[in-house]
Protein backbone atom coordinates (compact mmCIF):
# COMPACT_ATOMS: atom_id res chain seq x y z
CA UNK A 1 0.00 0.00 0.00
CA UNK A 2 1.51 3.28 -1.02
CA UNK A 3 1.43 6.30 1.24
CA UNK A 4 -0.94 7.96 -1.22
CA UNK A 5 -3.66 5.56 -0.24
CA UNK A 6 -3.31 6.12 3.48
CA UNK A 7 -6.61 7.24 4.97
CA UNK A 8 -6.83 10.47 6.93
CA UNK A 9 -7.42 10.48 10.67
CA UNK A 10 -11.15 11.19 10.39
CA UNK A 11 -11.63 8.15 8.18
CA UNK A 12 -10.32 5.80 10.84
CA UNK A 13 -12.09 7.03 13.97
CA UNK A 14 -13.33 4.32 16.29
CA UNK A 15 -17.09 3.95 15.81
CA UNK A 16 -17.89 5.40 19.25
CA UNK A 17 -15.76 8.47 18.62
CA UNK A 18 -17.29 8.95 15.18
CA UNK A 19 -20.79 8.65 16.65
CA UNK A 20 -19.95 11.19 19.35
CA UNK A 21 -18.65 13.65 16.76
CA UNK A 22 -21.66 13.05 14.53
CA UNK A 23 -24.05 13.76 17.38
CA UNK A 24 -22.33 17.03 18.27
CA UNK A 25 -22.34 18.19 14.66
CA UNK A 26 -25.91 17.04 14.14
CA UNK A 27 -27.23 18.94 17.14
CA UNK A 28 -25.48 22.10 16.03
CA UNK A 29 -26.79 21.67 12.49
CA UNK A 30 -30.37 21.03 13.65
CA UNK A 31 -30.22 24.13 15.84
CA UNK A 32 -29.02 26.26 12.96
CA UNK A 33 -31.66 24.87 10.60
CA UNK A 34 -34.37 25.42 13.20
CA UNK A 35 -33.27 28.99 13.80
CA UNK A 36 -32.52 30.07 10.24
CA UNK A 37 -34.80 28.09 7.91
CA UNK A 38 -38.57 28.60 8.38
CA UNK A 39 -39.23 25.40 6.41
CA UNK A 40 -37.38 23.29 8.96
CA UNK A 41 -38.81 25.19 11.91
CA UNK A 42 -42.34 24.54 10.69
CA UNK A 43 -41.54 20.90 10.03
CA UNK A 44 -40.19 20.48 13.55
CA UNK A 45 -43.28 22.11 15.03
CA UNK A 46 -45.64 20.01 12.91
CA UNK A 47 -43.95 16.88 14.17
CA UNK A 48 -43.80 18.01 17.74
CA UNK A 49 -40.04 17.69 17.74
CA UNK A 50 -37.48 20.28 18.69
CA UNK A 51 -33.74 20.08 17.95
CA UNK A 52 -33.04 19.55 21.65
CA UNK A 53 -35.16 16.37 21.54
CA UNK A 54 -32.45 14.74 19.46
CA UNK A 55 -30.32 13.38 22.28
CA UNK A 56 -28.85 10.48 20.38
CA UNK A 57 -28.33 9.80 16.68
CA UNK A 58 -31.28 7.40 16.51
CA UNK A 59 -33.61 10.21 17.61
CA UNK A 60 -33.13 11.81 14.21
CA UNK A 61 -35.61 9.25 12.85
CA UNK A 62 -38.35 11.23 14.64
CA UNK A 63 -37.90 14.07 12.19
CA UNK A 64 -39.64 14.01 8.81
CA UNK A 65 -37.90 13.46 5.50
CA UNK A 66 -36.98 16.22 3.08
CA UNK A 67 -37.67 15.59 -0.61
CA UNK A 68 -36.65 17.19 -3.87
CA UNK A 69 -40.12 18.71 -4.14
CA UNK A 70 -39.44 20.60 -0.92
CA UNK A 71 -36.33 22.12 -2.44
CA UNK A 72 -38.27 23.16 -5.55
CA UNK A 73 -41.02 24.66 -3.36
CA UNK A 74 -38.48 26.92 -1.68
CA UNK A 75 -36.80 28.14 -4.83
CA UNK A 76 -34.48 29.91 -4.93
CA UNK A 77 -33.11 30.78 -1.48
CA UNK A 78 -35.75 29.42 0.90
CA UNK A 79 -33.56 26.60 2.20
CA UNK A 80 -30.47 28.71 2.87
CA UNK A 81 -29.42 28.81 6.51
CA UNK A 82 -27.08 31.78 6.26
CA UNK A 83 -27.62 35.33 5.00
CA UNK A 84 -26.81 35.78 1.31
CA UNK A 85 -23.82 37.96 2.14
CA UNK A 86 -22.14 34.87 3.59
CA UNK A 87 -22.75 32.84 0.43
CA UNK A 88 -19.80 32.75 -1.92
CA UNK A 89 -21.11 30.35 -4.55
CA UNK A 90 -24.54 29.41 -5.87
CA UNK A 91 -25.17 26.18 -7.77
CA UNK A 92 -28.23 25.13 -9.71
CA UNK A 93 -29.21 21.51 -10.19
CA UNK A 94 -32.16 20.00 -12.01
CA UNK A 95 -35.15 19.76 -9.73
CA UNK A 96 -38.37 17.87 -9.43
CA UNK A 97 -40.64 20.27 -11.28
CA UNK A 98 -40.72 23.68 -12.85
CA UNK A 99 -38.06 24.98 -10.53
CA UNK A 100 -34.50 23.78 -10.18
CA UNK A 101 -32.78 23.12 -6.88
CA UNK A 102 -30.56 26.00 -5.86
CA UNK A 103 -27.83 25.41 -3.33
CA UNK A 104 -25.34 27.79 -1.78
CA UNK A 105 -21.92 27.49 -0.23
CA UNK A 106 -20.20 29.59 2.36
CA UNK A 107 -16.46 30.04 2.13
CA UNK A 108 -16.05 27.29 4.71
CA UNK A 109 -18.44 25.01 2.83
CA UNK A 110 -16.29 25.32 -0.28
CA UNK A 111 -13.20 24.45 1.73
CA UNK A 112 -15.03 21.47 3.20
CA UNK A 113 -16.09 20.21 -0.21
CA UNK A 114 -12.64 20.67 -1.54
CA UNK A 115 -11.30 18.47 1.22
CA UNK A 116 -14.05 15.84 0.83
CA UNK A 117 -13.53 15.53 -2.91
CA UNK A 118 -9.78 15.61 -2.36
CA UNK A 119 -10.09 12.78 0.15
CA UNK A 120 -12.04 10.64 -2.33
CA UNK A 121 -9.51 11.29 -5.09
CA UNK A 122 -6.64 10.59 -2.72
CA UNK A 123 -8.16 7.21 -1.92
CA UNK A 124 -7.85 6.48 -5.64
CA UNK A 125 -4.16 7.25 -5.44
CA UNK A 126 -4.36 10.67 -7.08
CA UNK A 127 -1.58 13.02 -6.00
CA UNK A 128 0.43 16.06 -7.11
CA UNK A 129 2.07 14.02 -9.86
CA UNK A 130 -1.23 13.45 -11.64
CA UNK A 131 -2.75 15.15 -14.63
CA UNK A 132 -6.48 15.01 -13.97
CA UNK A 133 -8.94 15.43 -16.83
CA UNK A 134 -12.63 16.05 -16.20
CA UNK A 135 -15.04 14.96 -18.92
CA UNK A 136 -18.73 15.32 -18.00
CA UNK A 137 -21.94 16.34 -19.76
CA UNK A 138 -22.97 19.99 -19.29
CA UNK A 139 -25.71 18.79 -16.92
CA UNK A 140 -22.96 17.80 -14.48
CA UNK A 141 -21.11 21.11 -14.67
CA UNK A 142 -21.40 21.64 -10.89
CA UNK A 143 -19.59 18.41 -10.26
CA UNK A 144 -16.96 19.47 -12.78
CA UNK A 145 -16.21 22.49 -10.59
CA UNK A 146 -16.16 20.41 -7.40
CA UNK A 147 -13.80 17.86 -8.90
CA UNK A 148 -11.55 20.61 -10.19
CA UNK A 149 -11.39 22.07 -6.67
CA UNK A 150 -10.77 18.68 -5.08
CA UNK A 151 -8.00 17.74 -7.50
CA UNK A 152 -6.39 21.15 -7.12
CA UNK A 153 -6.41 20.64 -3.36
CA UNK A 154 -4.16 17.63 -4.00
CA UNK A 155 -2.02 19.89 -6.18
CA UNK A 156 -2.65 17.74 -9.22
CA UNK A 157 -2.60 19.41 -12.65
CA UNK A 158 -6.25 19.77 -13.62
CA UNK A 159 -7.77 19.95 -17.09
CA UNK A 160 -11.20 21.29 -16.07
CA UNK A 161 -14.53 20.48 -17.62
CA UNK A 162 -14.63 21.95 -21.11
CA UNK A 163 -17.29 21.30 -23.71
CA UNK A 164 -15.23 19.40 -26.26
CA UNK A 165 -16.23 16.82 -28.82
CA UNK A 166 -15.38 13.22 -28.08
CA UNK A 167 -12.54 13.36 -30.59
CA UNK A 168 -11.04 16.45 -28.95
CA UNK A 169 -11.37 14.86 -25.51
CA UNK A 170 -9.45 11.88 -26.85
CA UNK A 171 -6.81 14.13 -28.33
CA UNK A 172 -6.32 15.88 -24.98
CA UNK A 173 -6.39 12.54 -23.18
CA UNK A 174 -3.61 11.24 -25.36
CA UNK A 175 -1.48 14.31 -26.11
CA UNK A 176 -1.56 15.85 -22.63
CA UNK A 177 -0.63 12.51 -21.05
CA UNK A 178 -3.63 12.53 -18.73
CA UNK A 179 -3.09 10.11 -15.84
CA UNK A 180 -6.50 10.30 -14.17
CA UNK A 181 -9.84 10.73 -15.90
CA UNK A 182 -13.09 11.67 -14.17
CA UNK A 183 -16.18 10.82 -16.20
CA UNK A 184 -19.48 8.94 -16.26
CA UNK A 185 -19.70 5.23 -17.11
CA UNK A 186 -21.60 6.14 -20.31
CA UNK A 187 -18.89 8.53 -21.45
CA UNK A 188 -16.17 6.05 -20.51
CA UNK A 189 -17.90 3.45 -22.67
CA UNK A 190 -18.02 5.93 -25.55
CA UNK A 191 -14.32 6.70 -25.20
CA UNK A 192 -13.56 3.00 -25.23
CA UNK A 193 -15.59 2.56 -28.40
CA UNK A 194 -13.88 5.47 -30.10
CA UNK A 195 -10.52 4.04 -29.14
CA UNK A 196 -11.48 0.70 -30.62
CA UNK A 197 -12.28 2.42 -33.89
CA UNK A 198 -8.80 3.93 -33.96
CA UNK A 199 -7.15 0.58 -34.53
CA UNK A 200 -5.18 1.96 -37.44
CA UNK A 201 -3.33 4.43 -35.24
CA UNK A 202 -3.90 3.34 -31.64
CA UNK A 203 -3.50 6.07 -29.05
CA UNK A 204 -0.99 5.52 -26.34
CA UNK A 205 -2.81 6.56 -23.20
CA UNK A 206 -1.16 7.28 -19.88
CA UNK A 207 -4.38 7.01 -17.87
CA UNK A 208 -3.87 4.93 -14.73
CA UNK A 209 -7.00 5.80 -12.83
CA UNK A 210 -10.53 6.22 -14.06
CA UNK A 211 -13.01 7.79 -11.63
CA UNK A 212 -16.57 6.83 -12.57
CA UNK A 213 -19.33 9.13 -11.36
CA UNK A 214 -23.02 9.84 -11.83
CA UNK A 215 -24.44 6.36 -12.12
CA UNK A 216 -23.66 2.87 -10.84
CA UNK A 217 -21.15 1.32 -13.23
CA UNK A 218 -21.91 -2.14 -14.47
CA UNK A 219 -19.37 -4.71 -13.42
CA UNK A 220 -18.70 -5.95 -16.95
CA UNK A 221 -18.08 -2.41 -18.23
CA UNK A 222 -15.57 -1.84 -15.44
CA UNK A 223 -13.80 -5.08 -16.23
CA UNK A 224 -13.69 -4.21 -19.91
CA UNK A 225 -12.32 -0.72 -19.22
CA UNK A 226 -9.69 -2.04 -16.82
CA UNK A 227 -8.58 -4.81 -19.14
CA UNK A 228 -8.51 -2.91 -22.41
CA UNK A 229 -7.07 0.32 -21.07
CA UNK A 230 -4.83 -1.17 -18.35
CA UNK A 231 -6.12 1.09 -15.62
CA UNK A 232 -7.99 0.96 -12.33
CA UNK A 233 -11.59 2.14 -12.03
CA UNK A 234 -12.98 3.86 -8.93
CA UNK A 235 -16.64 4.49 -8.35
CA UNK A 236 -17.88 7.65 -6.62
CA UNK A 237 -21.37 8.42 -5.40
CA UNK A 238 -22.65 11.92 -4.81
CA UNK A 239 -25.59 14.25 -4.99
CA UNK A 240 -26.54 17.17 -7.18
CA UNK A 241 -28.37 18.95 -4.39
CA UNK A 242 -26.21 18.90 -1.33
CA UNK A 243 -23.41 20.31 -3.27
CA UNK A 244 -21.30 17.47 -4.07
CA UNK A 245 -19.89 14.53 -5.84
CA UNK A 246 -17.77 12.00 -4.00
CA UNK A 247 -19.82 11.82 -0.81
CA UNK A 248 -19.03 8.11 -0.99
CA UNK A 249 -15.94 6.69 -2.66
CA UNK A 250 -14.08 3.48 -3.28
CA UNK A 251 -10.80 2.64 -1.59
CA UNK A 252 -8.19 0.23 -2.90
CA UNK A 253 -10.21 -2.70 -1.57
CA UNK A 254 -12.91 -1.90 -4.17
CA UNK A 255 -15.50 -3.48 -1.95
CA UNK A 256 -18.25 -0.89 -1.64
CA UNK A 257 -18.08 2.88 -1.26
CA UNK A 258 -17.01 4.54 2.01
CA UNK A 259 -19.42 7.28 3.03
CA UNK A 260 -17.78 10.41 4.47
CA UNK A 261 -19.66 9.94 7.71
CA UNK A 262 -17.71 12.64 9.45
CA UNK A 263 -19.73 15.10 7.33
CA UNK A 264 -22.91 13.11 6.68
CA UNK A 265 -25.25 10.98 8.69
CA UNK A 266 -26.27 7.98 6.62
CA UNK A 267 -29.55 6.08 6.77
CA UNK A 268 -30.80 3.37 4.44
CA UNK A 269 -34.59 3.28 4.58
CA UNK A 270 -37.34 1.21 3.08
CA UNK A 271 -38.70 3.53 0.38
CA UNK A 272 -42.26 2.38 1.06
CA UNK A 273 -42.42 2.67 4.83
CA UNK A 274 -39.57 5.09 5.55
CA UNK A 275 -38.40 2.70 8.29
CA UNK A 276 -34.78 1.51 8.43
CA UNK A 277 -34.25 -1.03 5.66
CA UNK A 278 -33.21 -4.52 6.62
CA UNK A 279 -31.09 -5.10 3.57
CA UNK A 280 -31.25 -2.70 0.68
CA UNK A 281 -33.15 0.54 0.46
CA UNK A 282 -33.01 4.24 -0.29
CA UNK A 283 -30.09 6.37 0.79
CA UNK A 284 -31.17 9.13 3.17
CA UNK A 285 -28.56 11.73 4.04
CA UNK A 286 -28.29 14.39 6.68
CA UNK A 287 -25.55 16.96 6.34
CA UNK A 288 -23.48 17.50 9.47
CA UNK A 289 -20.97 20.14 8.44
CA UNK A 290 -22.38 22.27 5.63
CA UNK A 291 -23.42 25.72 6.84
CA UNK A 292 -25.23 27.32 3.94
CA UNK A 293 -27.47 24.47 2.93
CA UNK A 294 -28.27 21.97 5.68
CA UNK A 295 -30.26 18.96 4.57
CA UNK A 296 -32.05 16.95 7.19
CA UNK A 297 -33.03 13.41 6.24
CA UNK A 298 -32.90 14.06 2.51
CA UNK A 299 -34.45 11.31 0.38
CA UNK A 300 -31.86 10.87 -2.34
CA UNK A 301 -33.81 8.44 -4.53
CA UNK A 302 -30.65 6.35 -4.92
CA UNK A 303 -30.66 2.71 -3.89
CA UNK A 304 -27.95 1.02 -1.87
CA UNK A 305 -27.14 -1.77 0.53
CA UNK A 306 -24.90 -1.45 3.57
CA UNK A 307 -21.69 -3.46 3.60
CA UNK A 308 -21.23 -4.46 7.21
CA UNK A 309 -17.87 -6.22 7.21
CA UNK A 310 -14.78 -4.17 8.21
CA UNK A 311 -12.76 -2.88 5.27
CA UNK A 312 -9.24 -4.06 4.55
CA UNK A 313 -8.10 -0.45 4.00
CA UNK A 314 -8.48 0.44 7.68
CA UNK A 315 -11.15 3.11 7.19
CA UNK A 316 -13.98 2.82 9.66
CA UNK A 317 -16.37 4.86 7.50
CA UNK A 318 -19.24 2.56 6.64
CA UNK A 319 -19.58 1.35 3.08
CA UNK A 320 -22.52 1.13 0.72
CA UNK A 321 -23.01 -0.91 -2.39
CA UNK A 322 -24.64 1.41 -4.92
CA UNK A 323 -27.48 -0.40 -6.68
CA UNK A 324 -28.98 0.40 -10.06
CA UNK A 325 -32.48 1.84 -10.30
CA UNK A 326 -34.15 4.57 -8.31
CA UNK A 327 -36.87 4.88 -5.72
CA UNK A 328 -38.24 8.14 -7.14
CA UNK A 329 -39.60 8.93 -10.59
CA UNK A 330 -36.35 10.42 -11.80
CA UNK A 331 -34.40 9.09 -14.72
CA UNK A 332 -30.62 9.02 -14.72
CA UNK A 333 -29.44 10.23 -18.12
CA UNK A 334 -25.69 10.04 -18.52
CA UNK A 335 -25.32 10.68 -14.81
CA UNK A 336 -27.71 13.64 -14.89
CA UNK A 337 -30.94 13.38 -12.92
CA UNK A 338 -33.99 14.21 -14.99
CA UNK A 339 -37.45 14.43 -13.53
CA UNK A 340 -40.37 13.66 -15.88
CA UNK A 341 -42.41 16.59 -14.59
CA UNK A 342 -39.48 18.88 -15.30
CA UNK A 343 -39.34 17.62 -18.89
CA UNK A 344 -43.07 18.10 -19.28
CA UNK A 345 -42.83 21.64 -17.93
CA UNK A 346 -40.09 22.50 -20.43
CA UNK A 347 -42.01 20.92 -23.31
CA UNK A 348 -45.10 22.87 -22.31
CA UNK A 349 -43.05 26.05 -22.22
CA UNK A 350 -41.82 25.45 -25.75
CA UNK A 351 -45.08 24.30 -27.34
CA UNK A 352 -47.35 26.59 -25.37
CA UNK A 353 -49.54 23.66 -24.34
CA UNK A 354 -49.25 20.29 -22.67
CA UNK A 355 -48.99 17.55 -25.29
CA UNK A 356 -51.50 14.72 -25.10
CA UNK A 357 -48.76 12.24 -24.49
CA UNK A 358 -45.09 12.62 -23.82
CA UNK A 359 -43.12 9.51 -22.99
CA UNK A 360 -39.53 9.50 -21.84
CA UNK A 361 -37.11 6.79 -22.72
CA UNK A 362 -33.83 6.41 -20.96
CA UNK A 363 -30.81 5.79 -23.16
CA UNK A 364 -30.19 2.31 -24.39
CA UNK A 365 -26.77 0.74 -24.22
CA UNK A 366 -25.92 2.35 -27.53
CA UNK A 367 -23.30 4.99 -27.10
CA UNK A 368 -23.96 8.63 -27.76
CA UNK A 369 -27.61 8.49 -26.93
CA UNK A 370 -29.27 10.77 -24.46
CA UNK A 371 -32.84 11.16 -23.42
CA UNK A 372 -35.46 10.13 -25.96
CA UNK A 373 -38.73 12.04 -25.80
CA UNK A 374 -41.68 10.65 -27.75
CA UNK A 375 -44.41 13.14 -28.37
CA UNK A 376 -47.79 11.76 -29.29
CA UNK A 377 -49.14 13.50 -32.38
CA UNK A 378 -52.26 15.52 -31.86
CA UNK A 379 -54.28 18.15 -33.70
CA UNK A 380 -52.34 21.03 -32.19
CA UNK A 381 -48.98 19.68 -33.32
CA UNK A 382 -49.89 18.29 -36.69
CA UNK A 383 -49.21 19.99 -40.00
CA UNK A 384 -49.47 18.76 -43.56
CA UNK A 385 -45.96 20.11 -44.08
CA UNK A 386 -43.03 17.98 -42.99
CA UNK A 387 -40.85 21.02 -42.43
CA UNK A 388 -43.28 22.37 -39.83
CA UNK A 389 -43.15 19.08 -37.96
CA UNK A 390 -39.38 19.01 -38.14
CA UNK A 391 -39.31 22.56 -36.81
CA UNK A 392 -41.30 21.43 -33.77
CA UNK A 393 -38.96 18.49 -33.17
CA UNK A 394 -35.86 20.65 -33.46
CA UNK A 395 -37.31 23.33 -31.17
CA UNK A 396 -38.19 20.88 -28.42
CA UNK A 397 -34.84 19.12 -28.78
CA UNK A 398 -32.92 22.36 -28.50
CA UNK A 399 -34.94 23.61 -25.54
CA UNK A 400 -34.64 20.38 -23.57
CA UNK A 401 -30.98 19.98 -24.36
CA UNK A 402 -30.24 23.49 -23.10
CA UNK A 403 -32.22 23.04 -19.91
CA UNK A 404 -31.14 19.52 -19.02
CA UNK A 405 -27.55 19.54 -20.21
CA UNK A 406 -27.78 16.13 -21.86
CA UNK A 407 -28.36 15.16 -25.49
CA UNK A 408 -32.06 14.86 -26.31
CA UNK A 409 -33.80 13.25 -29.25
CA UNK A 410 -37.44 14.01 -29.94
CA UNK A 411 -39.60 11.64 -31.95
CA UNK A 412 -43.13 12.18 -33.14
CA UNK A 413 -45.35 9.18 -32.68
CA UNK A 414 -48.86 8.27 -33.69
CA UNK A 415 -51.38 8.88 -30.98
CA UNK A 416 -52.60 5.33 -30.63
CA UNK A 417 -56.25 4.89 -29.77
CA UNK A 418 -55.58 3.00 -26.56
CA UNK A 419 -53.36 5.66 -24.99
CA UNK A 420 -55.20 7.18 -22.09
CA UNK A 421 -55.54 10.88 -22.62
CA UNK A 422 -53.88 11.94 -19.41
CA UNK A 423 -51.05 14.38 -19.25
CA UNK A 424 -48.67 12.37 -17.17
CA UNK A 425 -45.31 11.17 -18.31
CA UNK A 426 -44.37 7.57 -18.37
CA UNK A 427 -40.79 6.55 -17.94
CA UNK A 428 -39.73 3.36 -19.59
CA UNK A 429 -36.45 1.81 -20.38
CA UNK A 430 -35.66 0.81 -23.91
CA UNK B 1 -62.00 27.44 -55.63
CA UNK B 2 -59.99 25.62 -53.01
CA UNK B 3 -59.84 21.89 -52.71
CA UNK B 4 -59.80 20.38 -49.25
CA UNK B 5 -57.07 17.86 -48.80
CA UNK B 6 -56.72 15.46 -45.90
CA UNK B 7 -53.32 14.99 -44.29
CA UNK B 8 -52.68 11.99 -42.06
CA UNK B 9 -49.78 11.53 -39.64
CA UNK B 10 -48.17 8.11 -39.88
CA UNK B 11 -45.24 6.52 -38.15
CA UNK B 12 -42.69 5.25 -40.61
CA UNK B 13 -43.27 1.56 -40.14
CA UNK B 14 -44.51 -1.41 -42.04
CA UNK B 15 -48.21 -1.59 -42.79
CA UNK B 16 -49.26 1.94 -41.84
CA UNK B 17 -50.16 2.99 -45.38
CA UNK B 18 -52.08 -0.23 -45.92
CA UNK B 19 -53.91 0.45 -42.68
CA UNK B 20 -55.09 3.84 -43.97
CA UNK B 21 -56.13 2.28 -47.26
CA UNK B 22 -58.08 -0.37 -45.37
CA UNK B 23 -59.84 2.17 -43.13
CA UNK B 24 -60.88 4.19 -46.20
CA UNK B 25 -61.96 1.11 -48.13
CA UNK B 26 -64.09 -0.04 -45.19
CA UNK B 27 -65.71 3.39 -45.14
CA UNK B 28 -66.32 3.17 -48.91
CA UNK B 29 -64.16 6.20 -49.53
CA UNK B 30 -62.38 6.41 -52.87
CA UNK B 31 -58.86 7.86 -53.01
CA UNK B 32 -58.46 10.17 -56.01
CA UNK B 33 -54.86 11.26 -55.44
CA UNK B 34 -52.21 10.95 -52.80
CA UNK B 35 -48.73 11.97 -51.94
CA UNK B 36 -46.55 10.68 -49.14
CA UNK B 37 -43.77 12.75 -47.60
CA UNK B 38 -41.52 10.68 -45.44
CA UNK B 39 -38.70 11.13 -42.96
CA UNK B 40 -36.79 8.42 -41.14
CA UNK B 41 -39.30 8.48 -38.29
CA UNK B 42 -42.62 9.51 -39.69
CA UNK B 43 -44.57 10.33 -42.81
CA UNK B 44 -47.31 12.73 -43.79
CA UNK B 45 -49.84 11.24 -46.16
CA UNK B 46 -51.89 13.73 -48.16
CA UNK B 47 -55.07 12.53 -49.74
CA UNK B 48 -57.77 13.77 -52.05
CA UNK B 49 -60.82 11.59 -51.61
CA UNK B 50 -64.39 11.58 -52.86
CA UNK B 51 -65.90 12.12 -49.43
CA UNK B 52 -63.90 14.11 -46.90
CA UNK B 53 -66.47 13.89 -44.15
CA UNK B 54 -66.62 10.11 -44.20
CA UNK B 55 -62.85 9.80 -44.55
CA UNK B 56 -62.11 12.13 -41.62
CA UNK B 57 -64.60 10.39 -39.40
CA UNK B 58 -63.22 6.94 -40.17
CA UNK B 59 -59.57 7.97 -39.77
CA UNK B 60 -60.20 9.80 -36.50
CA UNK B 61 -62.26 6.91 -35.20
CA UNK B 62 -59.22 4.73 -35.77
CA UNK B 63 -57.04 7.01 -33.68
CA UNK B 64 -55.18 8.73 -36.48
CA UNK B 65 -54.28 12.40 -36.36
CA UNK B 66 -55.72 14.15 -39.40
CA UNK B 67 -55.98 17.67 -40.69
CA UNK B 68 -57.83 19.28 -43.57
CA UNK B 69 -55.96 21.90 -45.52
CA UNK B 70 -56.64 23.91 -48.62
CA UNK B 71 -54.77 23.21 -51.83
CA UNK B 72 -55.26 24.31 -55.41
CA UNK B 73 -56.11 21.95 -58.27
CA UNK B 74 -54.76 23.35 -61.50
CA UNK B 75 -55.07 21.84 -65.00
CA UNK B 76 -51.66 21.76 -66.59
CA UNK B 77 -51.25 21.49 -70.35
CA UNK B 78 -50.19 17.96 -71.21
CA UNK B 79 -47.18 18.89 -73.32
CA UNK B 80 -43.51 19.75 -72.76
CA UNK B 81 -43.23 22.94 -70.74
CA UNK B 82 -46.77 22.71 -69.44
CA UNK B 83 -45.73 22.55 -65.79
CA UNK B 84 -42.87 24.97 -66.29
CA UNK B 85 -45.30 27.68 -67.34
CA UNK B 86 -47.03 27.55 -63.96
CA UNK B 87 -43.78 27.29 -62.03
CA UNK B 88 -42.31 30.32 -63.79
CA UNK B 89 -45.35 32.39 -62.91
CA UNK B 90 -45.01 31.51 -59.25
CA UNK B 91 -41.30 32.06 -59.29
CA UNK B 92 -41.78 35.54 -60.71
CA UNK B 93 -44.32 36.30 -57.98
CA UNK B 94 -42.13 34.80 -55.23
CA UNK B 95 -44.74 32.20 -54.38
CA UNK B 96 -43.27 29.12 -52.80
CA UNK B 97 -44.44 25.58 -53.52
CA UNK B 98 -44.46 23.58 -50.30
CA UNK B 99 -45.33 20.42 -52.17
CA UNK B 100 -47.26 19.22 -55.19
CA UNK B 101 -48.57 16.00 -56.64
CA UNK B 102 -50.47 14.74 -59.65
CA UNK B 103 -54.12 13.91 -59.87
CA UNK B 104 -55.42 11.12 -62.08
CA UNK B 105 -57.17 12.57 -65.11
CA UNK B 106 -58.39 9.70 -67.26
CA UNK B 107 -60.01 12.07 -69.75
CA UNK B 108 -56.64 13.28 -70.94
CA UNK B 109 -55.81 16.56 -72.58
CA UNK B 110 -54.51 18.10 -69.44
CA UNK B 111 -52.80 16.74 -66.40
CA UNK B 112 -54.13 17.95 -63.08
CA UNK B 113 -51.59 18.97 -60.52
CA UNK B 114 -52.31 19.57 -56.86
CA UNK B 115 -50.24 22.41 -55.42
CA UNK B 116 -49.64 23.54 -51.90
CA UNK B 117 -48.56 27.14 -52.47
CA UNK B 118 -47.39 29.60 -49.86
CA UNK B 119 -48.89 32.14 -49.73
CA UNK B 120 -51.94 30.56 -51.26
CA UNK B 121 -53.89 33.80 -51.81
CA UNK B 122 -51.14 35.24 -53.91
CA UNK B 123 -50.96 32.05 -55.97
CA UNK B 124 -54.66 32.36 -56.74
CA UNK B 125 -54.12 35.94 -57.85
CA UNK B 126 -51.25 34.91 -60.14
CA UNK B 127 -53.17 32.06 -61.70
CA UNK B 128 -56.27 34.18 -62.32
CA UNK B 129 -54.23 37.01 -63.78
CA UNK B 130 -52.64 34.56 -66.19
CA UNK B 131 -55.96 33.00 -67.14
CA UNK B 132 -55.12 29.61 -65.65
CA UNK B 133 -58.12 27.61 -64.46
CA UNK B 134 -58.42 26.51 -60.87
CA UNK B 135 -60.68 23.53 -60.42
CA UNK B 136 -63.34 23.44 -57.76
CA UNK B 137 -64.04 20.29 -55.79
CA UNK B 138 -67.05 19.61 -58.02
CA UNK B 139 -65.01 20.05 -61.20
CA UNK B 140 -62.28 17.85 -59.80
CA UNK B 141 -64.73 15.16 -58.84
CA UNK B 142 -66.28 15.31 -62.29
CA UNK B 143 -62.97 15.01 -64.09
Amino acid sequence: MSADHLPDKESTFAPELLAQRQLELLQASLNRAHKMVPFYRERFIENGAAPQDVEKLEDLARLPFVRREDLADHYPYGMFAVPLRDIVRIHTASGAGNKPSVTGYTKNDLALWKSLVGRALKAAGINDQDIVQIHLDPGLANWGRDYKDGAEALEASVIPLTPLSLQKQLMVLSDYRTTALITTPVSAGELLESLARLRAAPLNLAVKNLILVGEPAEENLREQLEKELSLTTWLHWGLHEVPGPAIAFECEAHDGLHVSEDSFYLEIVDPETGKPAKDEGEIVLTTLSTRAFPLIRFRTGDRARLVSTPCACGRTLRRIRWLPGRTDGMALIRGVKVHPSQVLAIVEGILGFVPLSCKLFTPSKEAGQGLEVRLGMDDRLFSDEVKELEKIMAGVERGLCQELGVPVRVRLMEQSADVCQNQALIKESL
Amino acid sequence: MFVNQIAVFLENKVGRLAEVARILADASVNIRALSLADTSDFGVLRLLVDNNEKALEALKYNGLTVRESRVLAVPVEDRPGGLLKILDMMDAASVNIEYMYAYANPKGGTAIMIFRFAPIAKAVEVLEKNGIAILSEQELAAS
